[in-house]
């Protein structure tokens, strides 16, 4: 598994940093949402 | 006794008794007369102000917010819920992306579908001028319910581009590397402006 580091930044300035695990070999779509 | 023209003050001839209280009433007047120039003065500036403020609120870019990453990722996502898409002719992002690599192409997308894809980039190396910028501008006409229309620049494919989704949906848009080895850098800078 290898770690995704994925920084949001919101509209107040603040950022959050969250560190999800995924598979080795990524898929296109990194966080795996559904398409609309 | 004469008096001036327009305020009425005294004009004293020669065979005229000078008497303190023509002076008084002289200054009464000057200093009426004073107040109601500096009134008409500050309520005049105070207008004009207003009119450049109102003028200034419909004209030009006018920033919504900037920033610059405060961590390394390998994922950015720019939230836009604070953009009221009504209010805007156009909405402009820039991006000065700083990158761990600038032999590897990371996409924009609207949101996380890939499918919305505004194009994929190289970053910058930290410390040398930027030349790799991206460059957004988002056309909501101000309809929030418009779908999404965007002329991309700084991208390897530049050019416009149409995603059936809406402007109003609470959406976000992602920089992103596909392989978890390269990052944005703290210091990837961003800009939103707002084009009435």
């Amino acid at each position: 598994m290898m770690e995704r580091r994925i920084l949001t930044c919101w509209p107040d300035g603040s950022q959050t940093l969250e560190i999800v695990e995924e598979p080795e070999v990524p898929e296109a779509d990194p966080a795996g949402e559904p398409a609309e | 006794m004469n008096q001036t023209a327009n305020y009425q003050l005294n004009q004293w001839d020669p065979a005229d008794r000078i008497l303190r209280t023509d002076f008084n009433s002289d200054n009464e007047k000057i200093d009426a007369a004073l107040k109601t120039s500096a009134d008409a003065i500050a309520a005049e500036t105070a207008a004009r102000e207003s009119a450049v403020s109102a003028v200034s609120g419909r004209a030009g870019l006018q920033l919504i917010r900037e920033g610059s990453i405060t961590e390394d990722a390998n994922t950015i996502n720019l939230q836009l819920t604070d953009i009221d898409w009504s209010q805007w002719r156009a909405v402009h992002l820039y991006v000065e992306p700083y990158t761990s690599t600038t032999s590897k192409t990371f996409s924009a997308t609207w949101g996380s579908n890939s499918s919305y894809s505004f194009g994929s980039m190289s970053g910058n190396r930290a410390g040398e001028a930027p030349e790799n910028l991206l460059h957004i501008i988002l056309f909501p006409l101000y309809q929030s319910q418009r779908y999404i229309c965007a002329i991309s620049m700084g991208v390897s494919s530049p050019g416009f581009v149409e995603f059936s989704s809406r402007f109003g949906a609470d959406k976000y848009i992602r920089l992103s590397y596909t392989d978890t080895t390269y990052l944005f850098q703290a210091g990837t800078i961003y800009k939103i402006w707002g084009e009435k």
